[in-house]
This record gives C-alpha cells, sequence and structure tokens, in this order.
C-alpha cells in the first residue's frame, strides 16, 4: 500500500502540465485580482466629486445663500464617506456655456445652476462607459435635496407652529382685533395664503408683530434648526470582519482551483483502472487487493492536490495579503477537506469507464466553470446571480463544490459563530464520502475483454 | 476537402465544449445582462437607487415613515431579522445598507427632541458599497432631521400623535428635489441600451474559451505524430491541408459568432427598437473582430502544442484575465491608474472602447464613427499579431522537431551499428 502511495505520487508529480495548471491558476488569477482589488475597495467612497458650478447674479443672490453655505459645507475636508477627503471639489465658473466646456473637458461629473428664484439645477455628464457615474451623480443631489427638504421642513413647522399659537391667543382672547392692528401687518403679509410673495424686509416686519404679542419666529427657527442639526444615524457593524468585496472573489477563486486539482485525482483513478494504462495493468495484475491499491491512489492524489493549493493558500495569504479573517488553522483545514472533495470528485470522473483521459479532463473542465460560474467568480454580475441563486434555492451551494469552498471561507470571515463554519466542513466531507463511494461503485468488478 | 470534412468530424466530436462554452455561458450572459438599465433612457436624470432593508423593532410611526421615506428613492429589500440573514445580506451585497430602528426608539426620540437633548439614533449596516451606503445615510438623516424638526415644534397633543403627525408630514418635505437632467442636447440619451451592450462586453470571456478550445482541439488532432506523419507523405499538398484546416478553424469561428449576435439580438431584440441599425451592425461588427482575435489565439495554442487540457486551462486563464483588464466584468476605472493602463494592452478593453464609442457616434457618419472603427482596428491588430507569432512560434517549433529528429537518430545509429 505504501509501495502504491509513494508510486502513484511520483508519476502524478511527473505529470507536469496538471500540476503546474494546479498552482498556476490561482496564482496567475490571485496576483491579478490583488492588483485588480488595490484599488476597488477605496473607490467605493464618493470623494473629491468635481462639480462645476455657476457662479452668476443668481448664485450670489440671498435666495441662494443657503446653497452656498451647503457648497461651503460639503467641501471641506472630512465631509466625504471616508471622513477623509472633502465630498465636492467645486469649481466656479463664470456662465453656463463655460460649465458646459468645463463638464466636457474634466472629471467633473455635473454643473450646478441657480434659477431666479433661487432654485438648484444639476445638469449631470453622461457617459456610458462610467458605471458608477450615476451612483456619484446620486450623492451630489441627495446632498443638495437635503438643503431644500430641511428648509421646508423648519419653514412649515415655524408656520404650523405660529398659526397654532395665533389661534389660541385669539381664543384667550390675549390677541384680539382690539390688541393686534392688522393695518401694522404689510400687505404683503396680509395676503400671505393669497399666494402673494413676502420679501425678506415683509417677513420681518411680520415677525416684529408678532413677538410684539409674544410669538419669538427666530427662537422658533433656531429650535427647529438646532433638532435637525443632530447625528441620527450611527453606522454599527454586525459581521465579524468588515464586509469586502475583494474578499469573495478570493474564495470563489480557490473553489475554482480546487476544481482544477480535481485533475490529480482523475488522473491517478483513470490509471489504476486495467485498461488505461500500462501501469494499470500491471496494478490489477499485481498481488494488491484493488481496495488497498484505491484507497493509497486517492491518499496519494489527496497529498498533490492539497500540497497545491495550500502553496496557493500560501502565497494569496502571504504575498498577496488577503486576511481570510485572521483564522489560519481552520482554513488550512478547510483547504484539506476541500481538496479531498475536489479530488474525489476527479476520482469518480476517472473511474467512469469508457471515456478517455482527455474526454474526463473535459468533463471536470466544464464542472470547473459552472462551478466557478456559480460560485460568482466571472464578476460582480455572476457574484449577484449566484448570491440570489443561493437564496432562492439554498441546496444548490451544497450540490456545488466551488461554491460550498467558497461558502466555507466565507463563513470563517463574516460569522462570529464557528457552526456555519463547521457544516460546510462536514458538508465537505460528506461529498468526499459521496464520490468516494461512487468510485467504488464504479471501479469494483470491472471486466475487459483483453487488457 | 477531406482535411475540412476530417476538422469537421473532430468539430463534431467535441460537441460538450460548444455547448458549455457557447450555448450554456451565451445563455448565461443573457441572463446576467437581463434587466441592466443602470444608464440612462431618456434625457431625465434618475437617480440611483440603493437597496435598502428596514429592520422594523419598534412598530411605530416613526419606524414606519422611516420605511415609507427610504421606499421612495431606494430598492426595498426584504431582510428576516435573525443574525445570520442580517449578516448574510451585508456580507453578500444584497442591500447597500441594513437600517435597524431599535425597539422603543419612537418614544425615546419624541421625549429627546422636545426636551432639547441629543435624540438617540438609527443603526446603519453599510455593506461593501459605502457610497450608496453613505447615500441611504444621507436620506435617512434627512428624513429623521425632518421629523424632528416638526417633533421639535409639535403643540400640546400627545407625544404618539406628535410623533404620527410629524412622520407623516416629513412624507411631504421628502418630495422636495432638486431639478435633475442631463447636459445634453434632447434625444440623445441612451442610444444604445445597457443590457445589450452588457452582453456584449460579458461575450468576451465565452468567445475566448469556446473558439480557443475548439481550434486548439480541431488542429491537435492533426499534429498527433502519426496523423502528422500520414498526411505529409499522403499525396495532399502542403497548401490543401493548410487550407482545409484554417477552413475549418474559421468556421468554427463564425459558429460561435454567429450564435452570440443572434442569441444578442434575439434576446435583447425588445430593448434594440428603435436603435440605430447602424449602431447595432457595428457591435456585432466589434464581435467579429474579437472573435478573430479569439481565432488568432486559438491557433497560437495549436502551434504550442498544447494538449486539451492545457488548451482549457489556459483558454479559461486569459479569458478571464482579458475579461477583468478589459473592463468587461468590473468597471476598468475602479481598478487604479495601474490596471487602466495596463488593460490598454489588451483587446478586451478595445473591444469594449468600440461599444463605447459605438454608442456616443452622433451619426453614421465618417467622422463620427473614425473612433468606433479606430478601436475595432486595434483589436484586428491584437489579432494579426497574435497570429504572426503563431506563424513564427509553429516555425521554430518545426526547425525544433526535425532538430530533435535528427538529434535522435544519430543516437540511434551508433546503438543499431553495434547490434548489427
Amino acid at each position: 500500500m505504501w509501495n502504491t502511495f509513494k508510486y502513484t505520487t511520483l508519476y502524478i508529480s511527473r505529470e507536469r502540465e496538471i500540476l503546474i495548471w494546479a498552482l498556476a491558476f490561482p496564482i496567475i488569477l490571485s496576483t491579478l485580482f490583488s492588483l485588480m482589488f488595490s484599488g476597488m475597495d477605496e473607490s467605493v467612497y464618493a470623494t473629491d466629486l468635481g462639480v462645476v458650478v455657476v457662479e452668476d447674479e443668481a448664485w450670489e443672490s440671498d435666495e441662494a445663500a443657503v446653497l452656498r453655505e451647503v457648497m461651503d459645507a460639503i467641501s471641506e475636508p472630512g465631509t466625504a464617506a471616508d471622513e477623509v477627503g472633502s465630498l465636492v471639489a467645486p469649481h466656479y465658473v463664470e456662465s453656463e456655456e463655460d460649465a458646459r466646456r468645463t463638464l466636457a473637458d474634466t472629471d467633473a461629473i455635473a454643473y450646478l445652476i441657480v434659477d431666479e428664484q433661487g432654485a438648484p439645477q444639476l445638469h449631470m455628464k453622461l457617459d456610458p462607459a462610467d458605471s458608477s457615474l450615476t451612483q456619484r451623480q446620486t450623492v451630489v443631489k441627495t446632498v443638495l435635496d437635503g438643503a431644500l427638504r430641511t428648509k421646508a421642513a423648519v419653514s412649515d413647522a415655524v408656520e404650523s407652529h405660529v398659526r397654532a399659537d395665533v389661534e389660541q391667543a385669539a381664543r384667550s382672547g390675549a390677541f384680539s382685533p382690539e390688541t393686534f392692528d392688522v393695518q401694522a401687518l404689510p400687505t404683503s403679509v396680509e395676503n400671505w395664503d393669497q399666494e402673494a410673495s413676502l420679501s425678506l424686509d415683509d417677513a420681518s416686519a411680520a415677525s416684529d408683530v408678532l413677538m410684539y404679542v409674544g410669538i419669538d419666529v427666530e427662537a422658533l427657527v433656531e429650535q427647529a434648526l438646532a433638532a435637525t442639526d443632530a447625528e441620527l444615524t450611527e453606522r454599527v457593524s454586525i459581521t465579524h470582519n468588515k464586509p469586502m468585496e475583494s474578499e469573495r472573489y478570493y474564495y470563489a477563486l480557490l473553489g475554482m482551483a480546487t476544481l482544477f486539482t480535481a485533475n490529480i485525482g482523475m488522473l491517478g483513478i483513470n490509471r489504476m483502472l486495467a485498461n488505461t494504462s500500462s501501469v494499470g495493468a500491471r496494478r490489477t495484475l499485481g498481488a494488491a487487493s484493488r481496495t488497498r491499491v484505491m484507497v493509497a491512489t486517492c491518499a496519494a492524489t489527496w497529498v498533490l492536490s492539497f500540497a497545491c493549493l495550500l502553496v496557493a493558500y500560501v502565497y494569496i495569504r502571504c504575498a498577496i495579503g488577503v486576511t481570510f479573517g485572521g483564522k489560519d488553522a481552520a482554513c488550512v483545514l478547510a483547504l484539506a477537506a476541500s481538496s479531498l472533495a475536489g479530488c474525489m470528485l476527479g476520482a469518480f470522473i476517472g473511474a467512469i469507464p469508457g471515456v478517455s483521459e482527455g474526454g474526463k479532463g473535459g468533463i471536470i473542465t466544464v464542472i470547473a466553470c459552472f462551478g466557478a460560474l456559480f460560485a460568482g467568480l466571472y464578476g460582480q454580475a455572476c457574484m449577484s446571480l449566484a448570491d440570489h441563486i443561493a437564496a432562492v434555492a439554498p441546496w444548490s451551494v451544497y450540490v456545488n463544490p466551488a461554491s460550498l469552498i467558497a461558502r466555507t471561507f466565507y463563513s470563517l470571515y463574516y460569522y462570529d459563530s464557528m457552526v456555519p463554519y463547521a457544516e460546510s466542513l462536514a458538508m465537505l466531507l460528506v461529498m468526499a464520502v459521496v464520490f468516494l463511494a461512487g468510485t467504488a461503485l464504479l471501479a469494483r468488478r470491472q471486466q475487459h475483454e483483453h487488457l | 476537402m477531406n482535411i475540412f470534412k476530417a476538422a469537421c468530424k473532430i468539430l463534431l466530436n467535441n460537441k460538450m465544449y460548444f455547448l458549455m462554452y457557447v450555448v450554456f455561458l451565451g445563455a448565461i450572459g443573457v441572463f446576467v445582462a437581463t434587466g441592466n438599465t443602470q444608464g440612462a433612457t431618456s434625457d431625465e436624470f434618475v437617480q440611483n437607487r440603493a437597496d435598502v432593508a428596514v429592520i422594523d423593532r419598534d412598530g411605530g410611526a416613526l419606524a414606519s415613515g422611516v420605511t415609507e421615506a427610504m421606499a421612495s428613492n431606494a430598492t426595498m429589500v426584504e431582510v428576516a431579522d435573525t443574525e445570520r440573514s442580517l449578516q448574510d445580506a451585508v456580507a453578500q451585497g444584497m442591500v447597500d445598507c441594513l437600517i435597524i430602528v431599535p425597539e422603543g426608539y419612537g418614544e425615546t426620540f419624541v421625549e429627546a427632541v422636545r426636551a432639547g437633548d441629543e435624540p438617540p439614533c438609527v443603526q446603519t449596516v453599510a455593506s461593501f458599497d459605502n457610497m450608496a451606503g453613505f447615500e441611504v445615510e444621507n436620506q435617512l438623516q434627512m428624513y429623521l432631521s425632518c421629523v424632528a424638526a416638526r417633533t421639535a415644534l409639535s403643540g400640546e397633543e400627545t407625544a404618539q400623535e406628535a410623533l404620527s403627525e410629524a412622520a407623516t408630514a416629513a412624507l411631504d418635505d421628502m418630495a422636495e428635489q432638486t431639478t435633475a437632467s442631463y447636459a445634453i442636447e434632447e434625444g440623445k440619451a441612451s442610444p444604445l441600451p445597457d443590457d445589450f451592450l452588457l452582453y456584449n462586453r460579458w461575450s468576451v470571456y465565452p468567445i475566448v474559451c469556446a473558439i480557443g478550445v475548439l481550434v486548439t482541439v480541431t488542429l491537435a488532432g492533426f499534429n498527433r505524430t502519426d496523423v502528422r506523419r500520414r498526411n505529409l507523405s499522403a499525396p495532399v499538398s502542403s497548401l490543401s491541408l493548410s487550407l482545409g484546416l484554417s477552413l475549418a478553424s474559421v468556421v468554427c469561428m463564425l459558429i460561435t459568432w454567429v450564435w452570440f449576435a443572434g442569441l444578442g439580438l434575439v434576446a435583447f431584440g425588445g430593448s434594440l427598437e428603435g436603435t440605430d441599425t447602424w449602431r447595432v451592425v457595428l457591435c456585432l461588427v466589434d464581435l467579429f473582430a474579437y472573435a478573430v482575435f479569439a481565432l488568432a489565439f486559438g491557433f497560437l495554442l495549436a502551434q504550442l502544442g498544447a494538449s486539451v487540457a492545457v488548451a482549457n486551462s489556459a483558454a479559461n486563464i486569459v479569458g478571464l484575465v482579458l475579461s477583468f483588464l478589459g473592463g468587461a466584468w468590473i468597471d476598468i476605472r475602479l481598478m487604479g491608474q495601474t490596471l487602466e493602463t495596463v488593460g490598454h494592452f489588451t483587446p478586451s478593453y478595445w473591444h469594449g472602447q468600440a461599444l463605447v464609442s459605438i454608442a456616443q457616434a452622433d451619426g453614421a457618419t465618417w467622422d463620427a464613427l473614425a473612433p468606433a472603427i479606430a478601436d475595432m482596428g486595434i483589436v484586428f491588430l491584437f489579432a494579426a499579431a497574435l497570429f504572426a507569432v503563431a506563424l513564427v512560434v509553429g516555425r521554430v517549433r518545426l526547425g525544433n522537431a526535425g532538430t530533435k529528429e535528427r538529434a535522435s537518430s544519430d543516437k540511434s545509429t551508433p546503438k543499431e551499428a553495434s547490434v548489427a
């Protein structure tokens, strides 16, 4: 048995094509991922969003005062989501024509112009090649919306409060036509409900009159504004580690790499069969029982695939710097179980009679590609698709080795509890046992017309 | 013709690869791209809708108001209030932001605001898309600010009544919006539908795998030593042999291209309604250019003497690398300047650029189409360069093979002599 193990390990080690791809695939792709994702995890923050501002008469008017304050505030460092950069990098121009030109020639995402009533108008850049442009534009629009909404809420709340106070004062007799001279109000204030426009002077005069009867409008406005100033949301974390989009691609990559190592299991068992190679024919005629040969062959292929995956893991962990949640021992155990499941899958395919070695390799490639697809390796859209399928049909994760392997590492990274990890590990072992049983069933009692 | 027929037989014997790389991955491309309409479909700016889930542990008017306010600007997602579901939702990016309204929040909120104290906070959990999370937090802060302003000035009514009124009125405040539109002339938005563009970009991977593997497998069949010897000694000219094999490779490429092009037209026919025909035709030409590159890649693999296993692995790795570096799966602008520069040296990048140029062309004039034609030309040049490399590799391998054969015959001669 030891000799079978030893020589199987030796002859598979000489199959450089298989081993190189088992090692090269995860190393090449993880290197590429590291280059790609180094910028991606940071670029999800909206910082220094270029906005061209038309600094004309309307912008300088009193009506646009709040808007100017908002723009100054969000241009300060520390206002972006990363709490370091500024949310907006404004670029001031004199006319709308200049704004259009600047928008086209620079990285700016929109230009802002104020109409005569002081209402802001955003004109967005259109670029089909930039997938995150709409999102960044939405962030700018949301902030400007905030200024309008707060203004509307405060004005309406103050107006309702003043109206209620006046009604109460009228009911209590403290505020009666005898004590209140309506003529003291400007005409525009008297007729405010008939949609007459109120100037600031008129409002101030009205405020003075209301103050006279005990209603302090300015204090009400300050009270309302103070309530809006409070911090009303608090960001918390509920996962063991911070969610990182890039992490899951490495897990899916390990899933596909494991399926590529299934070629090792396939090769070992395929060449153990009596009619596929001279080694197989010799072994069949040898003194060692089929069971012992098969166990030794499976063990040898598992050791080799585990070694390949371990090298890939050490590279991803140390050279690329993927943390895997810092649970190395658990990760190595997961790799051992993954390689066992992958190897047994390969062994099962290798034991299929009547298919050439090339054909069996093709079947493994098909499974690896399908598996990786549903594990989400092929980009954001596929990752969403994989998550959707896993949510709708949770069983699909347990029939796809690549998904299950990715899920095992995912459990280690995100969950506080080790139970989901143990569940995934157990499922990998069950998968390995099922494939091993299938291999034994296919490989036993095979009869050959000639060898 | 016999060579061509034999090559076609080899192709037919490898239906599995055709089914997997062409039929199945093509269908997945359609599935992935369907419903992808994130870009502009009219001149009116449509803001991004983040995915949000509200976990209402309060059950009061304020929590309902939060849900309603968020629903007007975001896509609401149902998430169960269990530890694992919540963790999965943010870890998998099912939601961009999770909003947790704690139990008794509304009551504490009213008391604090009326007393002029610091009100309690609603908890948010952002997923990895921090930009969308930030946007949702902004919306939430706005809504709660409006409620706070109204509650602070509420009259003598009870806390529940005041909160209910404020939560409802704040929804009207949230209707206030900045006017936003695209800075383009009317009717210029979205000349090509996003789903069709994404499908064409996504096809980069399956096309390289399909054509690369199928061409390699076909040519590898003829590269086997015995077959090659037989063919060389047969009364078939070298030109006829090469033409037959080339024709089979081209047929393989054409089948793949027609399949992907046809599938795209059928699947996204609805989205393409009203789109200029010349734009669609140019997109298909762009896809053809990429298919030609894939053909050159397959030819190179065959010239390198790749086995089926190596061809599969190499095609998958190259397909994945080209897809990522070309920005087919993830926007290349998110990857940093270095990778964006590296991307310029891949045909997949220029394939994607050509699609953008086609979408941005003002009309079917030479001037307007020059950028798109130049981009496609670069893809064809990549194919030509790779084809030239493949020819050189083939030549070198042939030379080496001759040397090896001579060397082996030199070695065998003394042995044979001694035996004699």
